[in-house]
């Protein structure tokens, strides 16, 4: 695993994977949920809390 | 989210940086019922932005925003108070401060459980959590000031006048400052790891 993938930096293979999805002809539709990224997997009340001391 | 989830990350915050404040402010106290109206906000504020933003109404905000809504909903209600007896002019900016750190707070705590939790599910991070909850979070130094700092800047920028079409110029700035410093880290890094080759 190199520095770039370790630091999720955006290698020549993603950089034409990104313009791809970016040039994608999309709906209205689709585009409003393509920037609408609202999904979470675990609701809240189910995730354990953690209370940090260090900010 | 359930009363007694936000009571937890409330509670919880407010321990570990009540102490802190009072030490530097001893008449810094909460608002009666603050925390119902900080969490009523915050449902209310919720419902309008999946109304508004959410396209999906099925699916569950991301923990991004879970946390700025919270941090929204602190700002408005502004929780902490200096007792009547001990107010003067001085007293309200740093009062102001003072409700941004605590927004800061309870929305990083929120933002990083959920992380941890998400981290921890995923067969490529669930390495990290073991890492990550020994560690805790970590805040970049920036080229002034760190992360926390300009973070609770940006609070006061959301709240500045906006140009006559509503775009928060400021604000947008703040993130171009980010980007500017996770390039700065990013190259230290890289930097040192062609210094210290395996």
């Amino acid at each position: 695993m190199d520095i770039n993938e370790l630091l999720n930096a955006e290698t020549p293979d993603k950089k034409k994977r990104n313009q791809e999805d970016f040039d994608k002809p999309r709906t209205t539709e689709e585009f409003e949920n393509w920037i609408s990224c609202d999904n979470s997997e675990t609701p809240i009340d189910e995730v354990e809390v953690i209370i940090l001391d260090n900010l | 989210m359930k009363p007694e989830t936000f009571d937890a990350y409330w509670e919880g915050t407010l321990k570990v940086i009540l102490p802190q404040l009072k030490a530097l402010h001893p008449n810094v106290e909460l608002a009666p019922a603050a925390k119902d109206l900080v969490l009523s906000n915050y449902n209310a504020a919720k419902g309008v932005q999946k109304a508004i933003n959410g396209k999906d109404h099925e699916k569950l905000f991301d923990r991004h925003k879970i946390a700025s809504l919270i941090t929204h909903a602190i700002i408005k209600v502004q929780p902490l108070i200096i007792s009547v007896a001990t107010q003067s002019k001085s007293n309200s900016t740093t009062l102001e401060i003072k409700n941004e750190i605590f927004a800061y707070n309870i929305s990083l705590n929120i933002l990083w459980s959920m992380f941890i939790d998400k981290l921890g599910r995923d067969a490529e991070t669930s390495h990290l959590v073991p890492l990550m909850r020994t560690g805790k979070i970590q805040i970049p130094d920036c080229n002034h000031g760190n992360f926390k700092k300009n973070l609770i800047t940006s609070f006061y920028h959301i709240r500045w006048p906006r140009s006559e079409d509503g775009f928060n110029f400021l604000l947008m700035a703040k993130n171009y400052f980010m980007l500017e410093n996770y390039n700065l880290v990013y190259y230290k890094v890289e930097d040192f790891a062609n210094k210290h080759k395996i």
